[in-house]
């Protein structure tokens, strides 16, 4: 077994060192293929590694998605913003020419943003999951497939290679949540994995119908042609719903969204930050990438619709989150609310909302990422998530009351923090597309400041509870964890412009295509 | 009848040959073989079989039409004959271990062996005479081989049931044959077709056309037909049913190429709405009676119906990208299929039963066969990167290819499939979330693993890069159809 093991290890850095290596040497970098491969190599080198060398395996984790971490904050550097902004990176090699399959990559703007948070939450998500011990080479190496697919929806221009890196990115949750959850965790699994790859099956009917109807020979999953291809008004009305419903599901569009909860709820710490912080954003991406961008006039004739819906995603996820008495079904159905705002500004089909909606998802996808790491942190700690048995933690781990703060401030839209560039913008977009709407919309805040701050008087705030006076605070390793997520949420809260500016060069070129503005 | 066989180029059946040559090994060696000593019959069946596939990939049949049609060599012909000799070298190569202790390997090997001989003479028959000549080859023999376990009732039953079903579909498809017949004045295949042209057709010829559906319904297991196949896949031996699940479904849409796309494509307006339903009714019983499964076989037999719904999709699509999509699919199948059957041949040995349960921490005691199974049952479901899924989509394709009316069959199918998702997920759960029952590891063999990991392989490759399968499968169908 040792020779198999070492022999597997071996040939993946031997094949990783030449693809770096070619790169090297012909001065043409693959920047994405280079940010989707890490992950990916990591997990194999994991699964490869004998038992007795289990130990590793966190280590191991943290070697490939610091990296990952690191080349994503450099793609947004390194993303020229002045000009036209539009795709950068841009790969391109033929792959099935018999179906019209290309292996296609390239980012805006939208998708820069999403690879950044994308690799903020897979390093904090294994520095996270640093006391998992049971099965951790599966543990870690399926979260890192995931991030691979994650980051493959990113950047796919090309509709067959979309699909295949969703599913990729879908998939592994059910064994994440299975093994390693807790609560109902078989059944929130289930759930959460039928609900999904039900809307991948409506994405798929839609992606096959572009796939037809762009009349171009020979045919082509390709989305750059797609963008070109005027498809006719009644295909798009019939259409855009199969594809607006499909992510939306991922999403957690009203009512598609009871998978969301439950499985959040149930998914060990690290699953629930990477589903929450970033897998539901490929909803909502795909919604404007796919959906709004490839049938404009689809678009226009069914958001105001599905706008309602989303008033209520936010009122009513805040509302069902006062309600709960399990701490980590407050952040589970905030998460409801807080997309609700993010497809919310989508439906405005504005400048300020589809700004604020990326923004939002952004900024949503951290602040989660904070709040489950938190939660898990202190369920480490005191084996409940009750609320009620809690009672004045802050005393004993003032670290982590003062990041849950940060976040819990974050949640409810605090100026200074992202939450509030985010939400502030979607609100200014809904209201020239509906005033109604963003009223009551901007109402279901409200409920967001009550039950965050019902939380934070609750679970740290308030008279020790005798039964933890001898827990202890964070780590070293959480501490650093908890930093880079709520040091991301102070500096884009305090600086917005780079992110705005990066966001907006994506937005430019969907509403160019889409039409509206203002 | 001398100027007859003069006329005959018998290199026509070299691959055939090879075969039947190493059958005749077999028995010869199984005869003169001392008391005592193991039987070779496994190898020498598997020689046979690697070298009639590859002499049939590397240096093909030219194309050939013996006996006014009777007997033809084409590429669809050359494509399902490597498909049976893949699907019979594979389960051969994973079923040396379980073999071992069976006193009835010889005979069973026999049959699988003069089976594929079938199916090879029956995918090149030109006429409806050889056709079911040939299509009574493979069912005779498979009728044997699930009944060749006599010391289990299963077995027994199996075969009988497989029998008696079998027997009743036969005589519907040979009361159809005559139907056509006297409609069409002929048992030529290139007569039908011309006779039919591209009318409404003789009247007797359209009650042959439904008829033939039925029986050829039963051959593919498609529901209302479908009744034998939970029975005959829980009791016959693993090995008999891995290779039927494959080979004999594949024969059967090989014919329906032949006889409704290649032949009867005048009377599409007949066939094809009444394939509608049976792939819809096929999609939907397979994709629900699987649920509430405990038994590995029978939860297997009905998802393989359900497959055959999806596979039906194509057929109704009748286009050249529909019968392409219908060859690939069933070249994706073999290896998934076979990869599951293989676990379940070597953990249902392991552990006594076919119980879903028994699965329980596979992961931990045998990854490569969690692994193996979990692909398979993922490709089934047709998740990608896997081949399951570009054939799903391909025929998926192919269907709304052809019209938006077809557009609801595609919805219904890709819904069904998540209903599919839900069961073989169950069983995902068993291997990797259950902590296993018993202790210890479950030894694979190395014969067995060779033949997972070229079914994993295959899985993944047409998954990955299928361009090579679909550039052939194109190559095949183009010809078949529109003339």
């Amino acid at each position: 077994m040792a020779a198999v093991s070492f022999t597997v290890i071996g040939l993946v850095l031997a094949a990783l060192a030449g693809f770096f290596g070619y790169q090297a040497a012909t001065a043409t970098p693959f920047w994405l293929t280079d940010v989707m491969v890490l992950p990916l190599a990591g997990g194999l080198i994991i699964m490869a590694l004998q038992d007795k060398y289990a130990r590793m395996t966190k280590w191991i984790a943290a070697a490939f998605s610091l990296p990952a971490m690191l080349m994503c904050i450099g793609l947004a550097l390194a993303f020229r913003i002045d000009g036209a902004g539009g795709y950068q990176f841009a790969e391109h090699a033929s792959w099935t020419p018999a179906l019209g399959i290309s292996y296609s990559l390239a980012v805006d703007g939208i998708g820069t943003a999403m690879f950044l948070l994308t690799g903020v939450i897979i390093f904090a998500g294994c520095l996270a999951s640093w006391s998992v011990e049971h099965r951790v080479r599966e543990f870690y190496a399926l979260l890192l497939l995931l991030t691979s697919g994650v980051f493959g929806v990113f950047a796919a221009r090309d509709l067959f290679l979309f699909f295949l890196f969703y599913e990729v990115a879908v998939l592994p949750m059910y064994l994440l949540i299975g093994i390693w959850g807790t609560g109902p965790k078989e059944y929130s699994a289930m759930k959460l994995t039928l609900y999904l790859l039900l809307g991948s099956a409506f994405m798929l009917v839609g992606f096959l119908a572009l796939y037809f109807a762009s009349g171009v020979t020979p045919l082509t999953f390709d989305m750059d042609t797609m963008l070109k291809t005027a498809y006719s008004p009644g295909f798009q009305k019939l259409f855009f719903p199969f594809l607006f419903l499909g992510f939306g599901i991922l999403a957690g569009f009203w009512p598609l969204h009871t998978w969301s909860p439950d499985g959040h709820a149930s998914a060990p710490t690290a699953v629930s930050m990477l589903h929450a912080g970033v897998l539901m954003k490929l909803g909502a991406f795909g919604i404007i990438r796919v959906a709004v961008e490839l049938l404009p006039i689809g678009a226009h004739a069914w958001l105001p619709y599905f706008a309602v819906f989303t008033i209520v995603n936010i009122t009513y996820g805040a509302l069902v989150a006062m309600s709960q008495t399990d701490l980590k079904y407050v952040i589970a159905y905030s998460s409801v609310s807080h997309m609700g705002i993010v497809v919310l500004g989508i439906c405005t089909l504005t400048d300020a909302g589809l700004n604020g909606a990326v923004f939002q998802m952004f900024s949503h996808g951290i602040m989660t990422g904070l709040f489950f790491a938190l939660v898990g942190f202190t369920y480490g700690r005191t084996h409940t998530r009750i609320i009620a048995d809690f009672g004045g933690l802050g005393k004993r781990m003032p670290v982590l009351a003062t990041f849950f703060t940060i976040g819990g401030l974050a949640s409810l839209g605090l100026p200074g923090l992202s939450g509030f560039v985010a939400e502030f913008m979607v609100f200014l977009g809904a209201w020239r597309f509906n005033p109604v709407l963003a009223v009551i919309a901007a109402a279901g805040i409200v409920f967001t400041a009550a039950y965050v701050l019902r939380v934070l008087q609750r679970c740290f705030w308030g008279p020790l509870n005798p039964h933890f006076a001898d827990i202890t605070d964070a780590n070293r390793v959480e501490i650093l964890c908890l930093t880079i997520l709520a040091a991301c949420l102070i500096l884009f809260g305090m600086y917005p412009r780079p992110l705005v500016s990066l966001i907006n060069s994506g937005v430019v070129g969907v509403l160019a295509r889409v039409g509206g503005g203002g | 009848m001398n100027g007859f066989m003069q006329a005959v180029d018998w290199s026509v059946f070299r691959d055939e040959g090879i075969l039947l040559a190493a059958l005749g090994v077999m028995l010869a060696v199984d005869l003169v073989r001392p008391r005592g000593r193991p039987s070779p019959s496994g190898w020498i069946l598997l020689a046979g079989s690697v070298l009639a596939l590859l002499a049939g990939v590397l240096r093909p049949v030219p194309d050939a039409s013996l006996w006014d049609g009777a007997y033809v060599v084409d590429a669809l012909a050359r494509y399902f004959k490597a498909l049976f000799l893949l699907a019979l070298a594979l389960a051969t190569l994973a079923s040396f271990r379980y073999m071992q202790a069976k006193a009835w390997r010889g005979e069973f090997n026999l049959m699988l062996g003069v089976s594929t001989v079938g199916m090879m003479l029956l995918v090149g028959a030109g006429d409806l005479v050889s056709l079911f000549v040939s299509l009574e080859l493979v069912s005779i023999s498979l009728y044997v081989a699930a009944s060749l376990a006599r010391d289990e009732v299963t077995s027994q039953e199996a075969g009988l049931k497989y029998l008696l079903v079998g027997a009743f579909s036969t005589a519907l498809f040979i009361f159809g044959m005559s139907f056509v017949y006297a409609g069409c004045g002929s048992t030529s295949l290139a007569a039908i077709r011309a006779a039919i042209g591209t009318g409404p057709g003789h009247p007797l010829a359209v009650a042959g056309v439904v008829l033939m559906l039925a029986g050829l319904g039963f051959k593919i297991a498609a529901v209302p037909f479908h009744m034998w196949a939970p029975d005959v896949y829980q009791g016959g031996p693993t090995p008999m049913v891995a290779f039927a699940s494959v080979a004999s479904k594949a024969a059967g849409f090989a014919i329906m190429i032949r006889l409704l796309v290649g032949t009867m494509a005048g009377l599409s307006g007949v066939w094809i709405p009444l394939l509608c339903v049976m792939a819809v009714a096929t999609m939907t019983v397979g994709s629900f009676a699987a649920i509430p499964q405990t038994n590995i076989r029978r939860l297997l037999a009905y998802s393989s119906i359900a497959q055959a719904g999806y596979v039906l999709i194509g057929i109704v699509a009748g286009t050249p990208r529909g019968v392409s999509a219908v060859l690939f699919y069933l070249l994706v199948y073999l290896f998934t299929n076979l990869a599951a059957f293989i676990s379940v041949l070597i953990v249902s040995r392991h552990a006594g039963n076919d119980e879903i349960a028994s699965y329980a921490g596979l992961a931990q005691r045998s990854p490569l066969l969690a692994l193996a199974f979990m692909l398979a049952l993922l490709s089934l479901a047709g998740i990608p990167p896997l081949g399951g899924f570009v054939g799903k989509l391909y025929l998926f394709a192919s269907a709304m290819e052809v019209s938006t009316r077809l557009l609801w069959l595609v919805v219904v199918g890709a819904t069904l499939s998540i209903v599919s998702l839900f069961y073989y997920l169950m069983v995902i759960r068993q291997m990797y979330i259950e902590a296993p029952r018993e202790p210890g590891a479950i030894p694979v063999g190395p014969a067995a693993t060779i033949a997972l990991l070229c079914c994993i392989a295959g899985m993944v490759v047409t998954g990955i890069w299928p361009n090579g399968v679909l550039d052939l499968t194109i190559a095949v169908a183009g010809p078949l159809v529109g003339h």
